[in-house]
């Protein structure tokens, strides 16, 4: 055929995967965008597409049962080759008592496509098709086998009892770990492709008789609209579809545990799943979702509850105590004890710089050391603690620079911030008390004061996909307060949180009588 | 009606506004205005200006029960026409620009005289509407959650005031009418200074999410002020000697200063501080009503232009002028007079004019 007919067709598939400027006009399919059957100009047009593409294997052959001649196309790197030479290639060159060439190959998935841009799109997805002479369709054969990792544990999200099984980079491996925990007909999968260039599989994962549907429709509607080239990770698509990304509050959980994330599908929430990611997106979410970890729920209950104050404790340190201590030292020394005063005195008097400056300064190089323990090879990373621990810490004390009472409230800070066990939250706060400190130095105890006015009046404004950020403390719902100060017995918690707003509210029929067990 | 219906309140927030409102500043002045009219018996006048106010609430609510789908303005101008719903609306803007102005100055002059005295008072006014201006933008679903967040963290308050209770003197209270019910009734005007607010539940009715719990929740809600009223009187009453009372200023946070807990020096002025969130709900609120007779009057919906001009004029002012101390109890006198005629004998009036009307049109419908 003609080279002139091949080269347009060529144009306008390579116009649709990638041209922002023709914005999916390219997808008007005509006949010429089909395969034509004749395997010659099927092939040309096959190798026109994918032009310096080496990895791309053709294997011409003959099918030994019906003598056809054809060709399996692959790439070579994100196929499995063991299912390609023993499924797909064995049969078709040996088997000969089969008149019909579908039936010997033993893959599990086989489409059939007939347009040039699924054929196109399938390939690149690690499918290996199959092109038979005379033929109106190509067979496409679900050999995906790209280099992936196996299960660890998490890395992130460590804990002591739960699961030792993380989120990997593959989606349906992802799914399946969910799956594993729910296998229930109505956990449902509704997916998405995002990405003119990457074209990334998004499922949102769902009990459709608990959850939400107007949420639902929300977040599919959000992920709908996007127009981008590429999402390489999910915390991309978290900053895409949240509610109201100037906010320094995640609005969206991340997790990279299956169990996390089992257990907020069965709260009425949607795990969002994106290929080639570890962790999932969960909401709707409140801001105190960002204070349960998986090991509340399998300690015992006061334990439990103790630790979740705790947190909420060390969420008013980790925000308010440089800021506090700035306000204390520079304005209001008159809020606290003489005795204590004095003992800070001592130290204080020798250090030449304001407070503020002594807080900025050890709180930035807290900052610094922590990112560097971030992204620092882990053999190098142990000189960070020694650098830290020892320079910092002491030498900075002991040449008179910054006092005792500053490396406390420091120290004291950070220990603080580690146990929250949500990261992005911990960024939140380490970025908020900076304002707070700004607040400290200008206005003292009232700066403060009116930092966490503001703070108030971010926080409730806030919502997650049509459910309120600030629940269950503004709006006061008494109701899911038995799950976020505290943690109250497993068996009393019949309800599911409210805030969510789920289709089917009860969990449980109470097994135990009040009196039980006394 | 979709616009009520999208920001609905619970009946705790609607309880908590009503309640913020009024305590925010009475809590710290009851005590000394009370006082000073009654002697140690201005908690009987308390109690009875509640049950005055409680009757003009449930006034306000009867009314409102006529027309659930909008405000009372919607409801003037179903029943009164376009031009009488925006008289009232000029009226009520007013009332609630001078309602919230009037709070604001008295906080900031609370913060100045005891916490930041060096700080000029346009910079402390401003500081405290940014919070304002964020919460109030957005409706009255988060100015109701602002409230109810301020009101459950502020529960710790009565606690910290039981603290002075080991120094009480109860035989201060006595003798009980030492000089008949003159003076006991001559207080209740005094009182209706502090209990003004209960009006915005005409504003409020229409979000409500169950609005046949409405009047119980003003009663509620106008019984919560009257126990914080009636605590912090009674304990100020017990605390200070009748001689003592007359030369102390806003004894509520004199108390505090016989406070001392062991990691806290000085109590009084950290409540202060936290307390400007209670403060907050006495014009939060009011802002936004203002903006939204504004609005109406106008045919508006967008709150913030309204409320950036207000905000931008109270504080541009305050650079120029502040009321001092005397000016404004007479502004509060002005204020009560005013708030008077609105919020208690506007509304008898308006059903009054209502149930006219209703009777009148059933009549020209038999005729």
């Amino acid at each position: 055929m003609d080279l002139l007919r091949l080269l347009g067709i060529g144009r306008r598939i390579a116009n649709t995967a990638s041209g922002f400027g023709k914005r999916k006009s390219g997808y008007g399919y005509g006949s010429s965008d089909c395969i034509s059957g004749n395997l010659d100009n099927d092939l040309k047009l096959m190798l026109a597409l994918f032009t310096d593409t080496p990895d791309l294997n053709v294997r011409p052959l003959t099918i030994r049962a019906t003598g056809r001649r054809a060709a399996l196309v692959y790439l070579e790197g994100l196929t499995d080759k063991n299912s390609i030479n023993n499924d797909i290639l064995k049969p078709l060159l040996q088997n000969v008592e089969d008149g019909c060439e579908t039936t010997s190959v033993t893959v599990g998935r086989l489409n059939r496509m007939r347009r040039w841009i699924d054929i196109q799109s399938a390939v690149l997805q690690g499918s290996s098709i199959l092109f038979v002479d005379g033929a109106a369709d190509a067979q496409v054969h679900g050999t995906e086998g790209w280099p992936q990792r196996a299960i660890e544990d998490p890395q992130v999200e460590t804990s002591l009892k739960g699961a030792h099984q993380g989120f990997v980079e593959t989606l349906d491996q992802n799914i399946a770990l969910i799956r594993r925990y729910l296998p229930h007909r109505n956990l449902k999968i509704k997916e998405q492709r995002v990405g003119r260039r990457s074209d990334t599989r998004i499922c949102t994962v769902y009990l459709d008789d608990v959850a939400n549907m107007d949420t639902l429709a929300q977040i599919e509607g959000r992920i709908g609209k996007i127009d981008i080239d590429v999402i390489i990770n999910s915390g991309e698509l978290s900053e895409l579809i949240e509610d109201d990304p100037y906010s320094p509050f995640p609005q969206i959980l991340l997790t990279e545990r299956p169990d996390t994330a089992a257990s907020q599908i069965i709260q009425g929430r949607f795990v969002i799943v994106v290929d080639r990611s570890p962790s999932v997106l969960v909401a709707p979410v409140s801001f105190a979702s960002f204070f349960q970890s998986v090991d509340d729920y399998s300690t015992r209950w006061s334990i439990a509850t103790f630790i979740r104050l705790l947190r909420f404790f060390a969420l008013l340190v980790a925000i308010f105590l440089p800021a506090f201590y700035i306000a204390v030292i520079s304005f209001n020394f008159e809020l606290i004890p003489l005795r204590l005063l004095l003992t800070i005195g001592e130290y204080r008097g020798i250090v030449p710089i304001s407070p503020f400056l002594e807080a900025i300064f050890m709180e930035l190089t807290l900052e610094m050391m922590r990112e560097a323990g971030v992204r620092l090879p882990a053999p190098v990373g142990q000189t960070v603690g020694i650098v830290g621990g020892i320079v910092i810490g002491q030498a900075v004390v002991q040449a008179g620079l910054i006092s005792n009472i500053m490396v406390i409230v420091v120290a004291f800070t950070a220990i603080a911030s580690f146990i929250l066990p949500n990261f992005d939250m911990v960024a939140a706060v380490r970025l908020l008390r900076f304002f707070m400190m700004i607040g400290a130095a200008l206005f003292g105890i009232f700066g403060i004061m009116i930092g966490f006015m503001i703070l108030i009046a971010h926080l409730i404004s806030l919502e997650s996909f049509g459910t309120p950020f600030g629940s269950p403390f503004a709006p006061v719902r008494f109701a899911d307060w038995k799950d976020t100060m505290v943690r109250i017995p497993l068996w009393r918690m019949r309800k599911r949180p409210v805030s969510t707003k789920p289709a089917e509210l009860d969990r449980q029929v109470a097994h135990r009588t009040e009196g039980e067990g006394k | 009606m979709n616009r009520y219906a999208d920001n609905s309140i619970t009946t705790l927030q609607f309880i908590a506004i009503i309640t913020g409102t009024q305590v925010s500043f009475g809590f710290i002045d009851i005590p000394y205005e009370l006082h000073e009219h009654a002697g140690s018996d201005g908690w009987i006048s308390l109690v009875i200006g509640w049950l005055v106010t409680t009757a003009a609430s449930l006034v306000a609510i009867r009314l409102m029960k006529g027309y659930r789908q909008g405000t009372l303005l919607d409801l003037l101008a179903k029943y009164g026409g376009r031009w009488a719903g925006r008289a009232v609306a000029c009226v009520l803007a007013c009332y609630f620009a001078i309602f919230s102005y009037d709070g604001l100055i008295y906080s900031t002059r609370v913060i100045k005289s005891r916490i930041l005295q060096e700080t000029p008072i346009f910079i402390t006014l401003f500081l405290i509407l940014i919070p304002a201006y964020m919460v109030a933008r957005n409706e009255v679903r988060n100015i109701g959650r602002y409230s109810e967040f301020a009101l459950l963290a502020s529960l710790w308050i009565p606690f910290i005031f039981s603290f002075t209770l080991r120094h009480a003197n109860w035989l201060y209270l006595l003798p009980v009418l030492p000089e008949g019910w003159g003076p006991v009734f001559s207080t209740v005007p005094h009182t209706i200074y502090y209990f003004l607010g209960f009006f915005a539940s005409v504003f409020l009715y229409p979000y409500l999410q169950k609005k046949e719990r409405a009047g119980m929740a003003i009663v509620i809600a106008l019984t919560l002020t009257l126990l914080s009223f009636l605590f912090i009187s009674i304990v100020c009453f017990v605390f200070l000697s009748p001689d003592e009372f007359g030369t102390i200023y806003q004894p509520a946070i004199y108390l505090l200063k016989t406070v001392r807990l062991p990691f806290l020096e000085q109590v009084e002025g950290m409540f202060i501080v936290m307390y400007l969130m209670i403060f907050s709900i006495a014009w939060i609120p009011s802002l936004y009503f203002f903006s939204y007779s504004v609005n109406w009057t106008f045919g508006r919906t967008d709150p913030r232009l309204p409320l950036r001009l207000l905000i931008g004029t109270i504080i541009v002012s305050s650079y120029f002028y502040v009321p001092d101390y005397w000016q404004l109890i007479r502004l509060n006198k002005w204020l009560s007079g005013f708030g008077f005629v609105v919020e208690y004998v506007l509304p008898l009036v308006l059903l009054a004019l209502l149930s006219l009307s209703k009777r009148y049109r059933t009549e020209v419908k038999q005729a």
